[in-house]
């Protein structure tokens, strides 16, 4: 990623993801650029996709090629166009537009031939035992739910860790991320960060502040592209914090 | 790379089930959703964190924390934030201004003419200057600051606001003192720009320092450290702050300063020198002396029409008893052109001709009050002399003479009303003080001149207090024996004094009676000791000597034949309205 001020990468960021689904649906792009925006997308929103065919009862691979069917088939068909940001979020609109892709059976040997493997190894990072038990107890609708809320959360996590790695400071996101969320100053053991992270608490104190807001800020913007306006963040937040509760 | 088996454990906030997150930690994916919603913001953050960035270390200078992790953080302005802090190197304690606005981004000249006029204030030495160690810039944050010396006291506003408006005296003092403070930056071309009851430190006295229990020492300490000694803040600091490089913009509209103390070219942005600061100094006192600043206004437009107007409230310090001197040199400091204000030198006189007015008129109040209170204590006998002499055998050096008994009564009640309590004076009765003639209570007729010597001593005494009118010595020779007149003037006893009396005998010694009442120690005694010296410490408690075995007996006698009277009984058993009975021995 290119090295730039993090307010105006974050404006970039968020235009970006709208500008990725346009740029992979755009016939004039050549196969590599949109391939390429095809990745990104699959990256970003693959796993609630995934985790809802598996709920599903798809096994593995046909869920692994469903989900990267349906981002070709999305941007091939332009379906992303169909995203009306005034009528709905963009979590919901992908999981209605996966519901009709799958009935959709044609689709699914053509899925096979496009993607590559990109995809493929992201999914072998995952853990399909604890998702499938997991997933045993809730309603497929509802594993979707949790797994976007999730997908957001780490996306925000690696913003921010790309962040701290351009700043030189990645080490100290190690040993900071389990109290990015800490609600009381008494929970967080500064004095054993410090030990471990060979720093000045003062330091600590400063740093984890710091990245306790930029991260607020990253979640919230994230969110804040997959709903219709900024008035509607804290309603998807509270949404999403639902649904892993009820997880 | 493989990830391994996540773990399956629990977030110690919400119980839920945490998860690998990037980087291979765990992680509440619900809190950190969580974190997200406004209002929900996480963990309370650090009070310091919002002056400055970075850690709290600025230089050699490291910034104290609580007891309870937070910042020590001194106080809050405009310009900045001010610290308690420790200067790592020396180990001592440090106030630590963190200026609220950042240089970085400027050019370089800009930061080198910043650097150059900072250091220029802070090469000002006084005593009534706080002194300026360090003036420096943070470079990875670009944060200004400077450290300076820690002053423990509170701001004069702190104080008007804490304790209501100071009197003449006092304000005065202080006045001499950021004078003198002003005539010193002008001597180096600067100027404070932003006088003020807030940049200016008061710190009292403090009487424990004084050692041992010398009460001569004590009492000359306490004379001199009445008043708490002044010490300007942050002097200089606008003027390097208002540089063209780095407006500042306040809460006043954008006005540059404070405006209800600034002076009519501040808000005309026309240059300054002293007389500015004079202005700004005259609002002050004001402020001191009323507890109100002279031109109000709800903006600063509003502020310097009343300037402009020239119209001055008077009625404010007419209530607040501002001498007459001290009102017309108010009114010369806050005139609308600069240049028909006093400098520094010809303020420094005004002051000097206005304390001299306000000392003769609190004299003579004093002189009153002491009076008042003398009453009960005066009509007992409590007054015994002993002369020094070297020839005549001890046998009679150590007899006791009680001498006499005085009384100071109260006559003709003067008409105008006593001027208000402000804390430090106490209510003062408007009458004219009579001195009784004195008693010779001893068994030995040879002493009974000394009843008409000490008479005329302190007659001469008082008279020599400007203002005190006391009754001439014919009018009071009828009270003489005249028990009643003396129970009627007792009732006009002062209830806030605490008098008492008392004796020391002894031989080949000056023997004197000291009475500690308010604000005033009275003492008698052989020439060439004055009768009345004037102190300024309220000491409300009774001093008691070591006395011989011998002297001890007549004492006991002495305090029986004080029981006898009832005006004693009323000091010690309060003010009955039937006498104490008087136990026999």
């Amino acid at each position: 990623m290119l090295c730039r001020e993090a307010e105006s990468r974050d404006e970039l960021f968020v235009s970006t993801r709208w500008t990725m689904v346009l740029k992979a649906g755009d016939s004039a792009a050549t196969s590599v650029q949109a391939l390429s925006a095809l990745s990104e997308l699959c990256q970003i929103y693959w796993r609630p996709l995934y985790v809802f065919l598996r709920k599903k009862g798809y096994g593995r691979e046909d869920a692994q090629d469903l989900t990267q069917g349906f981002f070709a088939h999305l941007i091939e068909n332009r379906r992303y166009a169909y995203a009306d940001r005034e009528k709905g979020r963009f979590r919901a609109f992908l999981l209605v537009a996966l519901k009709n892709f799958i009935a959709d059976a044609r689709d699914r040997e053509h899925a096979l031939k496009r993607g590559g493997g990109m995809i493929l190894e992201k999914l072998d990072d995952m853990t399909d035992a604890r998702i499938a038990q997991r997933a045993a107890k809730w309603q497929a609708d509802e594993v979707y739910d949790r797994e976007w809320a999730t997908s957001l959360v780490r996306q925000a996590l690696d913003r921010l860790a790309q962040e701290c790695a351009l700043a030189g400071k990645r080490e100290l996101f190690d040993y900071v991320v389990p109290y990015l969320a800490a609600p009381q100053e008494s929970a967080i053991l500064y004095e054993e960060m410090a030990r471990r992270s060979h720093r000045a608490v003062a330091t600590l104190r400063y740093e984890l502040a710091r990245l306790r807001r930029r991260y607020r800020a990253i979640l919230r913007e994230e969110v804040r592209g997959t709903v219709r306006e900024a008035a509607e963040v804290d309603e998807e937040l509270r949404y999403l914090c639902h649904a892993l509760a009820a997880a | 790379m493989q990830p391994a088996a996540a773990e399956i454990s629990t977030c110690p906030n919400c119980c839920g089930a945490l998860e690998e997150t990037s980087g291979g930690r765990l992680a509440c994916m619900a809190c950190l959703l969580r974190a997200g919603i406004s209002g929900e913001d996480d963990v309370p953050r650090d009070s310091g964190l919002d002056a400055f960035e970075g850690d709290e270390h600025f230089g050699v200078y490291q910034i104290d924390r609580r007891d309870h992790e937070s910042l020590y953080k001194l106080g809050h302005g405009a310009m900045g934030t001010t610290y308690r802090a420790t200067d790592m190197s020396l180990q001592r304690k440090v106030a630590l201004k963190i200026i609220r606005l950042g240089i970085a981004g400027r050019s370089k000249e800009a930061r080198e003419r910043f650097l150059r006029e900072a250091r220029a204030a802070a090469a000002v030495r006084h005593e009534n200057i706080a002194t300026v160690f360090q003036f420096g810039i943070r470079e990875e944050t670009g944060q200004c600051f400077y450290a300076m010396e820690l002053i423990e006291g509170e701001t004069l506003e702190e104080r008007v606001r804490r304790a209501g408006p100071l009197d003449t005296r006092t304000t005065i003092v202080i006045a001499q003192q950021v004078t003198a403070a002003l005539a010193a930056a002008e001597k180096r071309g600067l100027i404070h720009r932003d006088l003020k009851p807030a940049n200016l430190m008061l710190v009292d006295s403090d009487e424990s320092q004084v050692v041992g229990r010398d009460r001569w020492a004590r009492r000359e300490w306490a004379a001199q450290h009445a008043v708490p000694a002044v010490k300007v803040i942050d002097f200089g600091l606008a003027k390097t702050l208002h540089a063209p490089i780095d407006p500042m913009r306040l809460t006043h509209d954008g006005f540059l300063g404070t405006p209800a103390f600034a002076s009519p070219e501040q808000f005309e942005n026309s240059a300054l020198d002293v007389r500015s600061d004079i202005y700004s100094l005259g609002v002050t006192l004001w402020f001191a002396l009323t507890g109100k600043t002279p031109f109000a206004g709800r903006s600063v437009q509003e502020i310097h029409r009343a300037q402009e107007s020239n119209v001055f409230p008077i009625g404010q310090l007419k209530s607040a008893r501002v001498p007459s001197r001290l009102r017309l040199l108010l009114k010369s400091m806050l005139a609308f052109e600069p240049a028909t204000r006093p400098g520094t030198h010809k303020l420094a006189a005004e002051l000097r001709r206005c304390a001299a007015q306000a000392t003769g008129a609190r004299r003579t109040r004093l002189v009153l009050a002491a009076v008042a209170t003398l009453i009960p204590v005066a009509s007992a006998s409590f007054v015994f002399y002993s002369l020094r002499t070297h020839s005549a055998p001890p046998s009679s050096v150590a007899t006791l003479i009680p001498v006499a008994s005085a009384s100071f009564v109260f006559h003709s009640p003067r008409t105008h009303s006593a001027p208000p309590s402000s804390g430090l004076n106490p209510a003062l009765p408007e009458k004219s003080p009579a001195v009784l003639p004195f008693e010779n209570l001893s068994s030995e007729p040879d002493s009974a001149f000394l009843a008409h010597v000490l008479h005329d001593d302190v007659l001469t005494k008082l008279a020599n207090i400007a203002d005190l009118k006391i009754i001439s010595r014919t009018s009071v020779m009828r009270y003489s024996d005249k028990e009643d007149v003396r129970e009627d003037a007792l009732a006009e006893r002062d209830p806030g004094a605490a008098a008492s009396a008392e004796n020391v005998f002894g031989d080949d010694t000056v023997h004197f009676n000291q009475i500690f009442i308010d604000s005033v120690v009275a003492r008698t005694a052989t020439t060439p000791a004055p009768f009345v010296e004037m102190d300024q410490k309220v000491i409300p408690t009774m001093k008691r000597y070591r006395a011989s075995p011998q002297i001890a007996q007549e004492r006991s006698q002495y305090k029986r034949i004080n029981r006898k009277r009832t005006l004693w009984d009323k000091l010690r058993y309060g003010w009955a309205k039937h006498p104490y009975r008087v136990k026999k021995k």
